[in-house]
């Protein structure tokens, strides 16, 4: 009796023992597809085309990519290996209604964070008619094509927005302020070969736009809460 | 007389095509004047006012001929375009129209039209030309007063 019970024990232990193994083996083997899986992503992911300027203005002076534009930005979105920025303001304090429209961020391609250009620089060159465009504080002054630093934190800052180990694509509303930016990050010491002005929202057509701004019975409303928006407080800021 | 109509005829042909062909090509590079309305005071600098694509559909309606700087708010990139016409309208006493491209993309009165900043020259409420920001050849005339003169000059008397 006494034996049959020590085979039971043995028996019920052997059972526990095998389905302990088995469920460490489906684990393992389960471990090992999910990391396979995530090579072969990795691994999947479509080639880059190397920057080159487009043709005419868009290429010459704002510097936008021939290959990866507003017209095929659309199969280079939601890479792992990249950061996604739009360099404008919310709400451009450009005295635009002098000159008729509006000064609202009205879209952005989704997977873009907005991170504004004239909040990173000072900007310069803008129309009279337009006003005075952004005057606060900015992280980097501009004179001469030379960058210097206001604060101390500014480049670990503009090196978090824009990870150097990362490509880069650059939107805006019409290219120029990405342009900036590509021309500040290479003067910077960023790598040009991973940065990719990719040109203007108002160019898109493509199947990820998120519109902001929205008409509704005749009414117009901006749903700001969409954007993913980066701010800096340079209050927290030490100056240099 | 046959063997003389086997020559007379393709050369009347011929000479037909060739009259054709250049009445066609003086017609379509002809020169114009813009409509009245869009030429200022002389002595008096031009000026770019903002409008409007109800006033544009308008104007077209009507048949005119005037100009259009194609730009965008909030967008540095018709800021370098415009101080170019600026320069331009300060020796030419010319009314040019202003409009958001936002506002005339993808409009049959501008058909090709897919970016900005752009000028538009229309001639009798038919647009027959404008620059094109994605092509080498315009340039030139976007970046200095001297092209966009001869550019413009090759449409318009002033």
């Amino acid at each position: 009796m006494e034996a049959q019970t020590q085979s039971h024990k043995l028996t019920l232990s052997s059972v526990v023992s095998a389905l302990f193994g088995i469920t460490l083996i489906i684990l393992g083997i389960a471990c090992l597809v999910v990391g396979l899986k995530d090579d072969s992503s990795v691994a999947e992911l479509p080639a880059l085309p190397a920057p080159a300027l487009a043709e005419g203005l868009r290429g010459e002076q704002f510097g936008i990519d021939a290959n990866i534009d507003e017209t095929t930005i659309d199969n280079y979105l939601d890479r792992g290996d990249s950061v996604y920025r739009d360099m404008r303001m919310l709400k451009d304090p450009g005295n635009y209604e002098a000159i008729g429209g509006d000064s609202y961020l009205s879209g952005f391609v989704e997977g873009f964070e907005v991170v504004p250009y004239p909040y990173l620089v000072n900007v310069s060159g803008l129309p009279d008619a337009v006003g005075s465009t952004y005057t606060g504080p900015t992280l980097f002054t501009e004179k001469n094509s030379k960058y210097t630093a206001n604060y101390v934190e500014s480049m670990q800052i503009l090196e978090d927005l824009f990870p150097k180990d990362k490509k880069i694509f650059l939107m805006c509303g019409g290219g120029g302020y990405a342009g900036m930016t590509k021309n500040m990050l290479i003067s910077l010491g960023w790598n040009a070969e991973n940065i990719y002005n990719v040109g203007g929202y108002w160019f898109y057509e493509g199947a990820h736009d998120v519109p902001v701004k929205v008409e509704n019975n005749g009414k117009t409303n901006y749903h700001f809460w969409k954007v993913p928006y980066h701010s800096i407080d340079f209050n927290t800021l030490t100056k240099l | 007389m046959k063997r003389l109509s086997r020559f007379i005829i393709p050369i009347l042909v011929l000479i037909v095509g060739i009259v054709g062909f250049c009445f066609l090509f003086f017609v379509s590079t002809q020169r114009f004047r813009l409509s009245p309305e869009f030429i200022g005071a002389a002595g008096q600098p031009g000026e770019i006012t903002h409008s409007s694509i109800a006033e544009i559909e308008d104007l077209a309606a009507e048949e005119k001929s005037f100009l259009v700087f194609v730009s965008q708010p909030d967008c540095v990139t018709a800021d370098v375009f415009r101080a170019v016409i600026t320069e331009f309208l300060g020796d030419h006493h010319l009314k040019i129209l202003e409009i958001n491209f936002s506002d005339i993309r993808g409009h049959t009165l501008a058909p090709g039209l897919k970016f900005y900043p752009s000028f538009l020259i229309f001639r009798s409420g038919e647009l027959t030309g404008f620059l094109r920001a994605d092509s080498n050849t315009d340039v030139e005339a976007y970046s200095s007063r001297d092209a966009f003169e001869k550019w413009l000059a090759g449409y318009v008397y002033f």
